[in-house]
């Protein structure tokens, strides 16, 4: 391996060493990069850059389907959807924490878990407010959203948790191509999961009725399909997604109350941008954004990255306003 | 009837009093702590709480206030959140009893600057933990800032990275800094550059970032293109660790010389196990200098603080911790608890011994215009999962150590 007799900067592993056999790229810089290299380096770097961006677009697309569905199905807004992710990821640290369960296994405990508190939440709460005015649903889902963050600061305290696996550093190496581990299971256990959410829809006959209720509420109560139940279920799935978007956050992210903020404002955007209630639109617009993000951030400035997301953003309501994909088809 | 209510509304009322007036008890002096306990900056707060709430045992274990004929401490916490526009009116409330002495409080800049014209208006002495230059900065004769200012950790820095070079030979000619976007980082990073110039380093690297970056990659990518044998990141919480988790999985080996927060959290530890050994960072605070390990009584203070919470003594928990010794002595001074003969008495009097003194290096004392005028910040290296004081000289009580990997 390259790294490890000389490594590409001064290695600081023995001083001793460093000065005499590693002397260090700034000390041979000049005489060795040559055009063609640059070129090369470039070429790396774009193509890094894009698979970072397409790992990042894998979690943002789960948390953002579910988002997508319950908008889709019920045409509520749930504000407090990062809330959930930060539920998936502390239910994976907890089970991690007291039983030394990897989260690639918590997560299949996790989804039917929060597939359960979220048709629970739907039938008590979030079912008195559709068909009301938004700022019923909003207040509604703000709040929940608070509650949320608060009651897990007050339960599991402040600190940022980890969740250690043994794999958390690990890479794979395709050529000068890095993948994080973690991060490519994260992308895999994404796709994987909105994909089975899109089978779901148009190969079983519940999923079927669902998408029923979302296009033809009155049709479909006629065709004998409860909408209250598919309500329920519209629920539970979008927020069990999110949650295990959490789950698989849990190897490379810090765990804390507030963690939801930090992943739902694109998730927002990835879901206007596919369009809403769209669920390929939106993981389409998930690796989308992603990548953006990501090319934006190596290639024009790291602290613009969002920036990059919003013009494309603007540029897509200005051009398609519904959404890359347009508005409203659940598959 | 009417007479009956009457009474119940009185008995009710007199039973309220009864119940309340025993917190209250005329000895006990009140100590105002304001800390975020919730949002985004709790996990700071809580360590705030910890070393202040640890003083106050201490100093009621050990006989109160002695001049006071032995008045306890009782602090009266005040969660200000972690928005900066709550914090004045969460002060407000808090001070309006108008029975609090002096108080303690705030971590982070962003909420002291925000409520330091209430603390003015109210009269009443709060010592800070903020680093921000801008606190001392505007004549407010109630504040008073025990903590290294945000400038000088940019020159610790610097001046270390120089020590070390020299000390071990280190061919060291590119450095490179990245900062999160907001006043903390872009402040502390033109000061990282100026010294870093004026040291003679060339800059390889200058770049800011979103803090709320869910992935290092790109700016890991930066710093292994630039070639930089230095990175100093200026940071928060969950970019840090970011930073050196992506570090250290795209096997870039700069060296790295933290800017505090994440760096020298014990959370960090607990993510990245001895992967973060090697780190080295500045800090305000760290719990093994020269003059808390010389010392038995400050020794035993940090040796508890492990006990108790498992961990070493964080900065924000010892900071707090002489803090509230600060006023402790203050108020031994002043034989009152006035918090206008408080200030006063802050204002003039230097500690040189006690446990006030576990900041380093081991004695206050505040100038015109409220500031530490003894204080430096210190450069801690990771070592075995702990923090170790390595520079400067008269605080360390370690050897920088040179992991082989």
């Amino acid at each position: 391996m390259r790294e490890a007799s000389c490594p590409p900067h001064v290695s600081f592993c023995n001083p001793g060493r460093a000065r005499n056999s590693c002397r260090g790229r700034s000390g041979r810089a000049g005489g060795e990069v040559r055009v063609g290299r640059k070129g090369e380096i470039y070429t790396t770097t774009l193509i890094q850059s894009i698979v970072n961006g397409l790992m990042m677009g894998g979690v943002y697309a789960l948390i953002a389907v579910g988002l997508t569905l319950i908008f889709g199905v019920m045409n509520v807004v749930n504000f407090a959807h990062g809330e959930f992710v930060m539920l998936g990821m502390v239910l994976t640290y907890l089970l991690h924490h007291y039983l030394g369960w990897d989260p690639g296994l918590s997560i299949l405990l996790v989804i039917p878990i929060m597939l359960g508190v979220g048709a629970l939440i739907q039938k008590t709460l979030i079912s008195s407010v559709i068909g009301q005015a938004d700022e019923a649903q909003i207040l509604l889902t703000l709040g929940l959203s608070v509650l949320l963050t608060n009651a897990v600061l007050l339960i599991m305290g402040p600190d940022y948790l980890s969740v250690k696996t043994p794999y958390k550093l690990s890479v794979v190496a395709l050529g000068p191509v890095l993948f994080s581990v973690p991060r490519l299971i994260a992308f895999f256990v994404g796709l994987v999961f909105s994909g089975i959410l899109w089978l779901f829809l148009n190969r079983t006959n519940l999923g079927k009725a669902l998408r029923a209720v979302a296009e033809k509420p009155e049709v479909a109560t006629i065709m004998g399909i409860n909408p209250k139940r598919m309500h329920w279920l519209a629920f539970g799935i979008g927020i069990s997604l999110a949650a295990g978007a959490g789950s698989v956050l849990t190897p490379f992210f810090y765990t804390f109350p507030s963690v939801g903020g930090m992943f739902v404002l694109i998730a927002f955007v990835v879901v206007v941008l596919g369009g809403m209630g769209n669920i390929p639109g939106a993981i389409l617009g998930a690796l989308v954004i992603g990548i953006t993000e990501s090319l934006t951030a190596q290639f024009v400035a790291l602290d613009l990255a969002m920036l990059g997301v919003f013009i494309l953003f603007v540029l897509v309501l200005v051009f398609k306003p519904a959404g890359i994909l347009g508005k409203g088809k659940l598959y | 009837m009417r007479a009956q209510r009457l009474w119940m509304v009185i008995g009710i009322f007199g039973l309220a009093v009864a119940l309340v007036s025993p917190a209250l008890a005329a000895e006990d002096v009140q100590i105002a702590l304001f800390a975020m306990l919730s949002g985004p900056g709790a996990a700071m707060g809580k360590m705030s709480r910890d070393g202040a709430e640890m003083a106050a045992e201490d100093i009621n274990a050990s006989g109160g206030i002695k001049a006071l004929g032995g008045a306890k401490i009782k602090l009266v916490v005040a969660d200000v959140t972690s928005n900066a526009a709550q914090g004045p009116s969460v002060t407000e409330r808090t001070l309006s009893t108008g029975t609090i002495s002096a108080a303690v409080g705030y971590g982070a800049s962003q909420m002291t600057l925000t409520s330091l014209p209430v603390i003015e208006k109210s009269q009443v002495p709060l010592v800070t933990s903020s680093i921000s230059d801008k606190i001392t900065q505007q004549g407010y004769k109630y504040v008073f800032e025990i903590c290294p200012k945000g400038s000088q950790f940019g020159a610790t820095q610097v001046y270390f990275l120089t020590y070390l070079r020299k000390k071990y030979s280190l061919p060291i000619k590119q450095v490179g800094f990245v900062y999160e976007n907001t006043a903390y980082g872009t402040s502390t990073a033109e000061g990282l550059k100026e010294t870093a110039v004026k040291e003679g380093y060339k800059i390889g690297l200058f770049e800011a970032y979103d803090a709320k970056f869910t992935d290092a990659s790109p700016l890991v990518t930066k710093i292994k293109a630039s070639g930089v044998d230095v990175i100093f990141p200026v940071s928060y919480t969950t970019d840090a660790e970011l930073i050196i988790s992506t570090m250290q999985a795209m096997r870039v080996n700069s060296l790295v010389i933290g800017g505090g927060a994440g760096f020298i959290w014990p959370d960090i530890y607990k993510s990245l196990g001895d992967k973060i050994n090697g780190v080295f960072s500045v800090g305000s605070w760290s719990w093994d200098s020269k003059n808390i390990m010389s010392d038995p009584q400050r020794r035993s203070v940090v040796e508890r603080y492990k006990k108790k919470f498992g961990t070493f003594m964080p900065e924000q928990a010892g900071e707090h911790y002489a803090m509230v010794w600060t006023l402790k002595d203050a108020m031994e001074k002043a034989r009152s608890t006035d918090p206008k003969k408080i200030r006063d008495t802050l204002a003039s009097i230097e500690i040189t011994r006690g446990l006030a003194a576990i900041m380093q290096p081991g004695k206050i004392k505040f100038d015109k215009t409220g500031w530490n005028l003894y204080v430096h910040p210190t450069i801690i290296q990771w070592q075995q999962g702990e923090p170790r004081t390595v520079y400067p000289e008269e605080d360390a009580t370690h050897d920088v150590v040179w992991p082989v990997k």
